[in-house]
């Protein structure tokens, strides 16, 4: 075989050099062309990806602005609910406590009325119910405890007079001042002194022996002397008096007490019998047995 | 308008803004005592200032005050009302439950006589 001339080998590696050039140019062809699908690939994934960010970053915005509305709706709630609340609490308050002083209101409705039953509007003394209720009430308790009961009935001497001497203004002033000095006299708490009738005054003593009702009797007597209330009609004395009827007992259980009330008035008629102006007892033969 | 009934008196006087409650207000539930709100409201729905005159009110029972209770909270929530009680120390209740009133409505004016 002929030898190849050095152009044949130049040729030849020519050629092997083109080939290779060739192959090579296919290849990056082939990576360029791979390169390019897959950038436009990866763009069309970036711009999906994009599309549902912001579509979710929507979302997202109106969810928040949907919870700020709500959120604010629920503190506008909540506030109206506590306010609801406390203004519940308060007018709960309210009501209990404006029932606490309806109940002291009503309780001291019912003192002044229960006063007002018991009380002589013109002395401001007992009046005879209070006196009647109080014997009754001193009647069973000294009953039972066998101890003496007193009572004093005194009448102003010729009050008639005096009234239709200086008018029934002044005899209602003449009883108050009466009333006064009589209620100044009576130091226990357990005496009661009544208004028992028009001029006609009643003192209850509980625990009270005869000889100290009688004392206590005589101490009335002097004292309506000393006040020198004038009466220029009276028959008696220039100044107003008062007689006094005393009766004593230790009650009987189970008996009246309007038997003290008849000897003491018994009593009364005989100081006015025997000139008036003193305290009589009725005689011990006619005394209710002690 | 006027409710009159043995025990006790509602009336609203327009020229003076008043509504009077005289006597004793013992009317038994919130629906028996609506005739009375209905007055308190209406009187509220014509002015700018109401004065409820208490002075001769001697009784009020507790579903009386919880009426006004209610009636206060209204003004209140209307919030361009107002709102004056005349009462007196004379009664008792007055003297402790007007004050609480006022719990409710801070900016309510308070004349005892």
């Amino acid at each position: 075989m002929e030898p190849k001339t050095q152009t044949e080998i130049r040729e030849q590696q020519f050629l092997a050099e083109l080939e290779q050039l060739r192959q090579e140019n296919q290849r990056l062809r082939q990576i360029n062309q791979d390169l390019r699908i897959s950038l436009l690939t990866t763009a069309e994934h970036g711009d999906t990806i994009e599309a549902e960010l912001h579509e979710t970053n929507l979302k997202l915005k109106a969810e928040v602005v949907e919870r700020i509305r709500a959120e604010s709706t629920l503190q506008a709630l909540v506030e109206m609910i506590l306010q609801q609340k406390d203004d519940l609490e308060k007018i709960v308050q309210t009501i209990m406590e404006h029932g606490d002083v309806l109940d002291v209101q009503w309780e001291n409705k019912l003192l002044e009325v229960s006063h007002l039953a018991n009380c002589d509007s013109l002395t401001h003394i007992a009046n005879r119910r209070r006196f009647d209720e109080y014997l009754d009430q001193q009647w069973q308790q000294m009953g039972r405890s066998r101890l003496p009961l007193s009572m004093i009935l005194c009448d102003v001497d010729h009050f008639k007079r005096y009234n239709d001497t200086y008018g029934h203004l002044q005899g209602d002033r003449c009883l108050q001042k009466i009333t006064q000095a009589l209620s100044r006299q009576l130091n226990r708490t357990t005496d009661l002194l009544a208004r028992y009738g028009g001029e006609e005054f009643a003192v209850v003593l509980p625990q009270t022996a005869l000889a100290g009702a009688l004392q206590v009797a005589e101490k009335l007597r002097t004292t309506i002397r000393h006040l020198q209330i004038p009466h220029i009609q009276s028959e008696t004395d220039s100044v107003i008096t008062i007689s006094l009827g005393v009766a004593c007992v230790v009650p009987i259980l189970h008996t009246p007490s309007a038997v003290l009330v008849e000897q003491a008035d018994r009593a009364l008629y005989l100081a006015k019998q025997h000139g008036k102006d003193q305290v009589m007892v009725l005689p011990e033969a006619e005394r209710l047995s002690v | 308008m006027e409710i009159k009934a043995e025990e006790y008196q509602v009336w609203h006087d327009r020229t003076n803004a008043t509504v009077h409650l005289q006597g004793f207000l013992r009317l038994k539930g919130i629906e028996e005592y609506q005739p009375i709100m209905d007055i308190l409201v209406s009187a509220v729905e014509t002015s700018s200032s109401l004065t409820m005159n208490l002075q001769e009110l001697e009784f009020l029972n507790s579903s009386g005050i919880s009426m006004l209770s209610m009636f206060v909270v209204k003004v209140r929530q209307r919030g361009n009302v107002q709102l004056t009680l005349h009462g007196t120390d004379k009664i008792l209740w007055q003297t402790k439950s007007l004050k609480n009133l006022q719990r409710l409505m801070p900016s309510l004016t308070l004349h005892f006589s």
